[in-house]
């Protein structure tokens, strides 16, 4: 019944014992056809349709499964400077390439999609949903026009492709294979490894991942190696046709189809499952692959899965050793963490993030939550500025699920979700949060009737948890349990149990343990012996990673110790490193032995500690508000004289400020806890970087030489639209707003900002500063002052 | 890599803290070092680069018959010039992440880490421009390196350099919506190619900065001319 021409759909699969190859460049094809430097290759797609569907040929024509249809840099960005619409350049792509591949057996055309061009924030400028909706419009479009499968190709920043690869899956159910482009070391551009590339894509649910581009096949050898045995979904590899060698600008590689076709055979025989060419390689490279490849099949068997998290940069793994999962970006019992989040100050939890690192913690609890502020967009903005500074990866931890959701879906790499547990409205809730954001999940062992008493009961709900997150295909190694600490001195044989039920998760499930210890000494005096010592405990039981505050400096050397003993620290050399000669291991000092300074002094000189010390002893006579006034203020002042004088210059100034604000963050932390008549700041005001300027180093320098003016600073950080800058004038009452911009092309923005400031708030002022700033250009975008530097920006507020 | 006090990375960043040689003190100079070093560790400077056959009209550049690059600053320049060359170097995004933490951490580092940064992608600039140098023919000449922002050349215009070397595939360098160039410490420019000798050096006159400079305004200049 059936006549010849009608084509049975047939959906693309990866097979692990059949070798899928895919095409070669198209770019280089497109050059040799005519196409010049500079010039778009998507426009060719509504132009020139014939010559893209030649290439097409060409590929099958050579023995390709495969070709990816000529959209890798077809997006909104690149349309416009088209000055097509990007659904046409996409379908007509798409339509192209399957034409090619439907007149052949068993062929396919994949929507190809590059990196759009731009950078996410906090590097670039690009919002993470922004960059969502850039790939979505063209997974829409490619999936309208037939294509068979998703190719993400070339990314080098790992949250761009996790942006790419979340809007694959919203807007389509087509196989998605996602591959980046590493140097040499194994690292891409955007600083993302092998390692956390592979745990991100497989849990975020790629159907297959691997690498593109970047270098020819030899120098790929290490980085596939790397790749087969971390990934535990099938590899893909599409190398260059080797280095490039430039010739009077023109791009020629140093790798002959032969020597290429023998290292992807060697790549296939390793492993890899899904192979092809990328810059460089034409039908001729493709054709020798096909042939080499005739009877060869991969003996590969994939790496367990093995637990896991990580950030672009970082990996770890639970399991090989003791991990520490630090717990201070926590405000609860915190009043001052408590009220710099209040005031959406991020610079506490920054430092704290930073220190918990140097202390030595491999993961950071990030917890947001206070009864009185929006939490899931704090969550979301402090992960995304934990980010920024640190390279740790992330438990995310809340109990309102949405803002785990929003966290995890910000988050770059793959998370730890803190925390689920066994009862059905959370299982519900979480698991698929953790499912769709690629994540690991901490599994708390209570339910409906509390926490079990018995280790037996725990284990009972643990096997839930387990079982309930592999019902929609979370793996196991993905689950991590908490066996709950409880108070030794309301409920003492509960210690044993917890220790037990450690063991039976870890023996009986295969499970990783996490747990939070400091709980159990609660109610006793000499907390930290008890807390060291259950932390010892469960370590025996097989603890992975304990939940605690790094700085704790008899924990440290109880796990320092533990791991000696356990053979865990070879020769002790860590030991020995860290506990030998203490002497020479003193962090150096600031402070000439004997000497000690006033805090003016300190401050002129920019001694930190010196000056928390001196403003100590001066604490002992008068309060925190004369401290200000009568020491740090006039202080300043003449640092501040020398300066304009040109005595000093930018570094001892910032070093003095720096001096000057420990000073002030100890008095701060006084006047919170114990109130301070008449102790209110001065003047608000709320500090910006202008939309579109990433440049807040100049912003940056005047917040901290304003604060200790005792200026109370509302810093909204850069790239700030005018409409938050107005929101945050009026949610604070404040009466000055600073904005700073760097370029040409952001002084338009600092004039938006201040136009809308004036509608909004009329009575607020102006100042302006900035590297392109000048006073005409201050008054051309309506500021009431331009300020060249920070001191003068403090003379034009005047004297208190 | 800066491996002495005298040395004129570290000396450039002096500059750019705004600090005249007679006012440098030894303590300022080993923090520049130690932030230098940080830069070191964290950087991963690359360069490309690739030559074009020009036409130079009065308001800019058309490169290769294909796209131009504006500016009557950049046309005068390159008067004389039949080819350039259009380069993009980088310090990596490495660098971005180190200078934010510096900001968090300590601002008074971070504002020598800063200057250190802007020292350094100068440094892998010139040294770029030196690899360009060897592929010259002794007739052939540089002349001064322009970028995007300086004079009239408008920003936007460092897309099409990014383009035309496919920075971003090849080094990883990106514009924002406000063209700005990411990571943060790189460098587009376009050099010409000419058959005589002209005036290598920037002088303040073709500074896109002229206007608002901060040595300038203290009355002195930012050095770079004197290297």
């Amino acid at each position: 019944m059936h006549t010849k021409k009608e084509v049975v759909p047939v959906t693309f699969r990866i097979n692990e014992n059949e070798t899928i190859i895919f095409d070669g460049a198209m770019g280089t094809m497109l050059q040799k056809r005519g196409l010049k430097r500079g010039e778009i290759p998507e426009l060719l797609n509504l132009t020139a349709p014939e010559i893209i569907r030649s290439v097409h040929d060409e590929y099958f024509d050579a023995g390709c499964d495969v070709v990816s249809a000529n959209t890798f840099g077809a997006n909104r960005y690149k349309a416009e400077m088209a000055g097509r619409p990007l659904a046409d350049l996409v379908s007509s792509a798409v339509e192209i390439a399957k034409k090619a591949a439907s007149c052949r057996k068993g062929k396919y055309a994949a929507l190809d999609i590059g990196p759009c061009g731009r950078v996410l924030q906090p590097t670039g400028d690009l919002p993470f949903e922004e960059a969502v909706e850039v790939f979505s419009e063209i997974v829409r479009a490619g999936n309208k026009a037939g294509a068979d499968l998703i190719l993400l190709e070339t990314f080098t920043d790992l949250y761009e492709l996790k942006a790419a690869l979340l809007a694959a899956k919203e807007n389509s159910d087509l196989p998605v294979l996602a591959t980046m482009s590493f140097e040499e070391n194994g690292t891409s551009f955007f600083g993302a490894t092998v390692e956390s590339m592979v745990l991100t894509l497989q849990a975020l649910g790629a159907d297959a991942l691997g690498v593109n581009c970047s270098l020819g096949p030899k120098q790929l050898v290490p980085i596939v190696e790397r790749l087969l045995r971390a990934s535990s979904i099938p590899v893909m590899v599409q190398p260059n046709a080797g280095l490039p060698l430039f010739e009077n600008g023109e791009a020629r590689y140093d790798v002959t189809p032969e020597e290429f076709a023998d290292h992807i055979k060697k790549f296939t025989e390793d492993g890899a499952v899904i192979v092809g060419g990328c810059c460089g390689t034409d039908p001729g490279y493709i054709r020798l692959v096909k042939e080499r490849l005739e009877g060869v099949a991969s003996l590969r068997k994939r790496p367990p899965l093995r637990t896991g998290v990580c950030s672009p940069s970082r990996s770890v793994f639970f399991g090989d050793d003791t991990l520490i999962i630090g717990e201070r970006l926590n405000p609860t019992g915190k009043k001052a963490l408590q009220a710099a989040l209040r005031a959406k100050d991020m610079d506490h939890v920054l430092k704290e993030a930073i220190c918990q690192q140097e202390q030595g913690a491999h993961i950071l609890d990030v917890n947001m939550g206070l009864p009185d502020i929006d939490e899931p967009e704090m969550l979301k903005k402090a992960v995304i500025e934990i980010q920024s500074v640190v390279d740790l990866p992330l438990q995310l931890d809340s109990s309102d699920p949405n803002a785990l959701e929003k966290a995890a879906r910000v988050y770059n790499g793959k998370p730890l979700i803190n925390s689920v547990n066994g009862k059905k409205e959370s299982l519900e809730k979480i698991l698929p949060i953790v499912k769709k954001y690629g994540a690991a999940v901490l599994g708390l062992t209570l339910d409906d009737d509390g926490i079990p008493s018995s280790a037996e009961g725990r284990l009972r709900i643990a096997r839930n948890i387990m079982e309930e997150a592999q019902k929609i295909g979370i793996p196991k190694e993905d689950v991590l349990i908490d066996c709950l600490v409880m108070t030794v001195s309301a409920q003492q044989e509960q210690a044993a149990e917890t220790l037990k039920a450690v063991r039976m998760v870890r023996e009986e499930l295969g499970l990783k343990t996490v747990l939070g210890v400091s709980n159990v000494s609660f109610g006793l005096p000499s907390r930290p012996i008890i807390n060291r010592t259950m932390l010892t405990m469960a370590l025996m039981q097989g603890l992975d990673a304990p939940i605690m505050n790094p700085g704790d400096k008899g924990m440290r050397e109880s796990i320092a110790a533990f791991r000696v003993l356990m053979g865990k620290d070879p020769q002790a050399s860590g030991f020995i490193a860290e506990y030998s000669g203490t002497d020479e291991n003193q962090p150096k000092t600031e402070i000439v032995a004997g000497v000690s300074f006033g805090l003016p002094q300190a401050i002129k000189r920019g001694l930190k500690k010196e000056a928390e010390k001196a403003t100590e002893a001066l604490l002992s006579r008068m309060g925190p508000l004369k401290i200000i006034e009568n020491e740090i203020i006039p202080s300043l002042d003449s640092v501040g004289k020398e300066y304009e004088s040109q005595t000093i210059f930018l570094p001892q100034l910032m070093k003095s400020a720096e001096a000057a604000k420990a000073s002030f963050e100890l008095l701060r932390g006084i006047i919170a806890k114990e109130g301070a008549p008449g102790s209110e700041e001065r003047a608000k005001i709320v500090i910006a970087t202008v939309q579109g300027d990433i440049h807040d180093i100049g912003k940056n320098i005047v917040k901290v030489i304003m604060e200790n003016y005792n200026f109370r600073m509302i810093d909204l950080g850069k790239d700030v639209p005018p409409q938050r800058v107005v929101e945050a004038v009026k949610e604070n009452g404040a009466e000055i707003v600073g904005l700073s911009a760097l370029m040409t092309t952001t002084v338009s923005s600092m004039k938006a900002t201040i136009d809308l400031l004036r509608k909004e708030c009329p009575l607020v002022k102006v100042i302006v500063g900035g590297a392109v700033l000048t006073d005409s250009l201050a008054e051309y975008v309506g500021a009431d002052h331009y300020a060249k530097d920070a001191m003068e920006a403090v003379r034009i507020l005047g004297p208190k | 890599m800066p491996e002495n006090h005298n040395d004129p990375a570290i000396k450039e960043a002096a500059a750019l803290l705004g600090i005249p040689e007679d006012k440098m003190t030894p303590e300022i100079l080993s923090r520049i070092a130690e932030q230098y070093q940080r830069i070191n560790e964290a950087s991963a400077p690359k360069s490309i680069f690739a030559f074009f056959d020009i036409e130079v009209f009065g308001y800019g550049i058309f490169f290769d018959k294909t796209f131009p690059i504006r500016g009557r600053d950049l046309a005068d320049i390159c008067r004389e010039c039949k080819k350039a060359v259009l380069i993009a170097s980088t310090l990596g995004s490495g660098i971005d992440m180190l200078l934010r933490r510096s900001q968090a951490e300590d601002m008074s580092d971070a504002v020598i880490l800063d200057a250190c940064a802007s020292a350094e992608i100068e440094r892998v600039t010139d040294l770029a421009e030196s690899d360009i140098i060897k592929f010259l023919s002794p007739e052939e000449h540089l002349t001064m390196r322009f970028s995007p922002g300086y004079g009239d050349v408008p920003l936007e215009d460092s897309q099409k350099i990014i383009s035309a070397l496919s920075a971003d595939r090849r080094i990883g360098l990106k514009l924002t919506g406000t063209d700005m160039l990411v990571p943060m410490k790189s460098v587009t420019a376009v050099i010409g190619i000419s058959e005589r000798i002209t005036g290598r050096s920037k002088d303040c006159t073709s500074c896109s900065r002229r206007e608002s400079c901060a040595y300038k305004k203290r009355g002195g200049s930012c050095d770079i001319q004197n290297k």
